[in-house]
């Protein structure tokens, strides 16, 4: 069922540790072209975890990960985060979003310098493409970012990423301190990203119900490890997704 | 990164032994019986002032300007001992009374309100003024110095008041007010809201650690006999920190085996010469801070038999039920 | 009398400008990582010898010595110290600033005795690039009487100096690729490694350029007071300490002002009394700071309450 062609993310067996306490262990899932993917779970789950190793951020104790581009497969386990980005690959943290001492207009324009060798005509009308597609982003572009409510600067956050112009995307709970109004707003922005720019991505989320309106196929973890997964319809209506919440 | 294992350690102390007993071997014609008591009297007399300190930063203060908190009692128990003719013993209350008093003034204007950082530049900073108000005071003779202080103080003074000093040190350890001041050092915020009364307990650590620098203050002043400001700057201040530095945080023992390596370990260069000496100080403080930089007894302990030990906020709100 | 207050000012302008530039320096570093390098002055102190030693070397092997040749040379010097307190004292402190602190100052007094050490400890003389002249500006050089007011071409050279780096350093923050990762790297080390910003780099930039600029005040400093000595750096170290908390981390442009109000309140507290109460205006000013507005007159409140 799975066509090896199409994978564009694979995690084997990953196991990350915070020194002697393990967050999550054996962790496989897979990322397919053309696909949002929701890792789901309560708290303390492990999922931000997870996807802070495969982001980089942490180096992971066990397992792999595998990228696929146009020019083969990598492995990126234990890859710096900052080689990540040059490789098209956008990572979208939970806490800090934003270069708060920055303007909008700088935040964005660092989130694509760095990666195209100071090509500044391609960094600024990638800026005002970004620019359109976020209007309220461009209404406040010469503000400084700290002054951005948080929807808006988790707006700004997921522009900054695409200004990098990557094929896939990691987000880690983007809906976090949202209000309900925004978050609409804001999954229905990813949605058109992946159907427009053909961006993919994996999506770690709290907010189960909003993910699962976006998502093509959902993991489930609990307690540090994947408890079941399947296509997003199915995986709503699981008897088995209340208990991983609950806890039974 | 785990290289201090017990083999590892074994192998250092034993090749230090080596050195250090080499060193002293050299300077055979130089070191002599009485060198060697001096010195550890001398040794004896920074583990009173160290310990002061460690009970700053047990409660989770930090104190650069503590030569001069040591200078003040010093100044002080030479000008009622030379300037009042008090006797010799008089002068130590006296000399503690001004430790205690200055460890308030540093409380008032910065302990209260700074936090580690901005507490550190400002105690030095503050020391620092305080340093330049004495090089301009005709009274304690400025810049020239403070000069006839009788030299009073043997050995068994120093060592008396060193026991008691560590007597003192280990009851408040393990008393309730050490558990309230272990809890502000952890986070301080929890502590104040466990009804820790967070500015008073810091001030009782201010007053404790300024008191035992003033009676070390005392015997100092009676033991080098010559006073000048600039003696109880910055350099001062980083000697004494090292004790506490190298020992950890977790009990005063610490601070003590601390202060005995500091004065011994320059021995293991076999020259004389205080450059060599700080240099080599700079080397311990480098590696020190790379592989131990909790010191010998952290603070924090890590786990053991992978059941948490608790932190020191946790065992207070458990102590506060 | 007019003339010599006017002299003092000028020192202390220049004095000034000194302590602006580490300033400066310092503030690259406490901005990217939050962490106070105390062997800044070791940097300083290493480039304004380096000057010294090429010309040493240059004339006893060569027979040859220059002046500005020895400033590249310690220059490249300074840097290379930079580097090297990094990579041993910062690197292996993961960002704790009491470490990293405690390390530096390890590191300093490693570098600061070393070096005592193959000079005996002695002052050693400083070679200058050109002769003071002097300029009048007010008053008869014949008839000098109160009124000459004089400045040297050392003193125009410092202020000249001191603004150039300054705006350097402004430049390089926000108009360069490297300065603006350095400048990314302060406010979150984490985006920057996910826009594609090596971190570690990043750091390692930020202390060449800090240290480098330390060892132009070394050399300026050993230019304008005609001498110098290995715990120089240590005492100019303190006093850029100073700047840096009364003017306030994060801004550069503050250091330049500060620093120049600092050598102007220390050189007329000489010319007006008491020269040992020089050091009380600084310190005390400090402390003053603390308690009343602890980042700084120029810096941005929020800074204070960064997890130190």
């Amino acid at each position: 069922m799975s066509d090896a062609n199409d994978t564009i993310l694979k995690v084997e067996d990953l196991e990350v540790r915070y020194g002697n306490v393990v967050a999550a262990s054996e962790i496989s899932l897979e990322v397919r072209k053309g696909e949002i993917v929701a890792l789901l779970g309560p708290n303390g789950a492990g999922k931000t975890s997870v996807l802070k190793a495969i982001m980089g951020l942490i180096k992971p104790s066990k397992g792999t990960v595998e990228y696929t581009d146009e020019k083969g497969t990598h492995r990126i386990d234990g890859m710096e985060t900052h080689m990540m980005a040059r490789m098209g690959i956008a990572n979208i943290p939970s806490l800090e979003t934003v270069l708060p001492r920055m303007s909008v207009e700088e935040n964005l324009e660092v989130g694509g310098r760095f990666l195209f060798k100071s090509d500044m005509p391609r960094v600024r009308k990638r800026m005002e493409t970004m620019l359109e597609r976020f209007p309220i982003l461009a209404e406040r572009r010469k503000q400084l970012s700290g002054t951005l409510s948080g929807g808006e600067q988790r707006q700004l956050a997921v522009a900054r990423g695409l200004m990098a112009e990557p094929k896939f995307m990691l987000l880690d709970e983007p809906s976090l301190g949202l209000a309900p109004i925004l978050l609409r707003e804001l999954f229905e922005m990813l949605r058109d990203i992946k159907n427009d720019l053909g961006v993919d991505m994996l999506i770690v989320e709290q907010n189960v119900n909003k993910a699962l309106e976006i998502a093509d196929r959902a993991y489930v973890m609990r307690i540090g490890a994947i408890d079941f997964h399947g296509p997003a319809k199915e995986v709503a209506q699981s008897e088995r997704l209340k208990d991983a919440y609950l806890g039974s | 990164m785990d290289p201090v294992t017990p083999d590892f350690i074994d192998k250092v102390a034993a090749w230090s032994l080596d050195r250090t007993l080499q060193g002293l071997i050299t300077h055979y014609s130089t070191v002599t019986w009485d060198f060697i008591f001096d010195l550890a009297t001398d040794n004896a007399l920074y583990l009173i002032g160290s310990l002061g300190l460690f009970v700053l930063m047990f409660a989770g203060q930090v104190s650069l300007g503590h030569g001069v908190i040591i200078g003040i009692s010093a100044y002080t128990a030479g000008i009622v001992t030379v300037n009042w003719g008090w006797d010799f013993y008089l002068a130590a209350p006296a000399a503690a009374i001004a430790g205690m008093l200055s460890g308030v003034a540093f409380w008032y204007l910065l302990g209260l309100r700074l936090t580690l950082f901005y507490l550190g530049i400002g105690t030095f900073a503050l020391g620092e003024a305080f340093i330049t108000l004495g090089l301009n005071s005709e009274y304690i003779g400025g810049a020239l110095g403070f000069h006839g202080i009788p030299l009073r103080t043997e050995w068994w003074h120093v060592a008396l008041l060193l026991l008691f000093a560590m007597y003192a040190v280990w009851r408040l350890e393990i008393s309730r007010f050490g558990l309230a001041m272990r809890a502000i050092r952890d986070n301080p915020t929890v502590a104040g809201a466990m009804g820790i009364n967070v500015g008073t307990t810091k001030l009782y650590a201010w007053m404790i650690g300024g008191a035992l620098a003033g009676t070390s203050g005392w015997l100092y002043a009676h033991r080098v006999t010559i006073l000048s400001p600039p003696e109880f700057g910055i350099f001062m201040a980083i000697t004494y920190i090292l004790a506490p530095l190298i020992g950890g945080l977790r009990t005063f023992w610490g601070t003590v085996v601390g202060g005995i390596f500091v004065y011994w370990a320059p021995w293991i260069t076999t020259t004389d010469e205080p450059q060599w000496r700080l240099a080599f100080y700079g080397v311990m403080i480098l590696l020190l801070m790379i592989f131990m930089p909790q010191g010998l007894f952290p603070a924090t302990p890590t786990r053991s038999k992978g059941k948490r030990r608790e932190t020191d906020a946790q065992e207070a709100a458990r102590a506060a039920e | 009398m007019i003339g010599y207050i006017a002299e003092q000012l000028f020192i202390g302008v220049a004095t000034g400008a000194i302590y602006a530039i580490i300033a400066v320096g310092l503030n690259l570093i406490f901005g990217t990582m939050n962490v106070l390098n105390m062997a800044h002055g070791s940097a300083l102190m290493i480039g304004s010898f380096g000057v010294l030693l090429f010309n040493y070397v240059g004339d006893r092997y060569f027979g040859y010595t220059n002046f500005w040749l020895a400033c590249v040379c310690g220059l490249i010097m300074a840097f290379f110290t930079g580097l090297l307190v990094e990579r041993l004292a910062v690197r292996p402190m993961k960002g704790n600033w009491w470490n990293t602190k405690i390390a530096t100052i390890g590191m300093a007094f490693i570098l600061e005795n070393l070096v005592t050490v193959l000079t005996e400890g002695r002052p050693q003389l400083y070679p200058r690039p050109f002769e003071p002249t002097y300029y009048v500006i007010l008053g008869d050089l014949d008839n000098p009487g109160l009124w000459l007011v004089e400045i040297s071409n050392i003193h125009i050279l410092l202020i000249g100096m001191s603004i150039v780096m300054v705006a350097g350093m402004v430049w390089f923050l926000y108009r360069t690729t490297t300065g603006k990762a350095v400048r990314v790297v302060s406010q979150s080390q984490e985006i920057a490694r996910c826009i594609g910003i090596d971190v570690k780099r990043s750091i390692v930039v930020g202390f060449g350029v800090s240290a480098t600029l330390a060892g132009v005040a070394g050399i300026l400093n050993g230019v304008t007071f005609g001498s110098t000595y290995s715990f120089i750096g240590l005492q100019l170290l303190l006093k850029g300490i100073v700047v840096l908390i009364v003017a306030g981390i994060g801004n550069m442009r503050g250091c330049l002002w500060v620093g120049i109000m600092l050598g102007i309140i220390e050189s007329m507290s000489v010319a007006f009394g008491e020269s040992t109460y020089r050091d009380f205006f600084s310190y005390g000013g400090m402390v003053l700071i603390l308690i009343w507005r602890p980042w700084g007159i120029f810096g941005e409140e929020g800074r204070v309450t960064r997890e130190v």
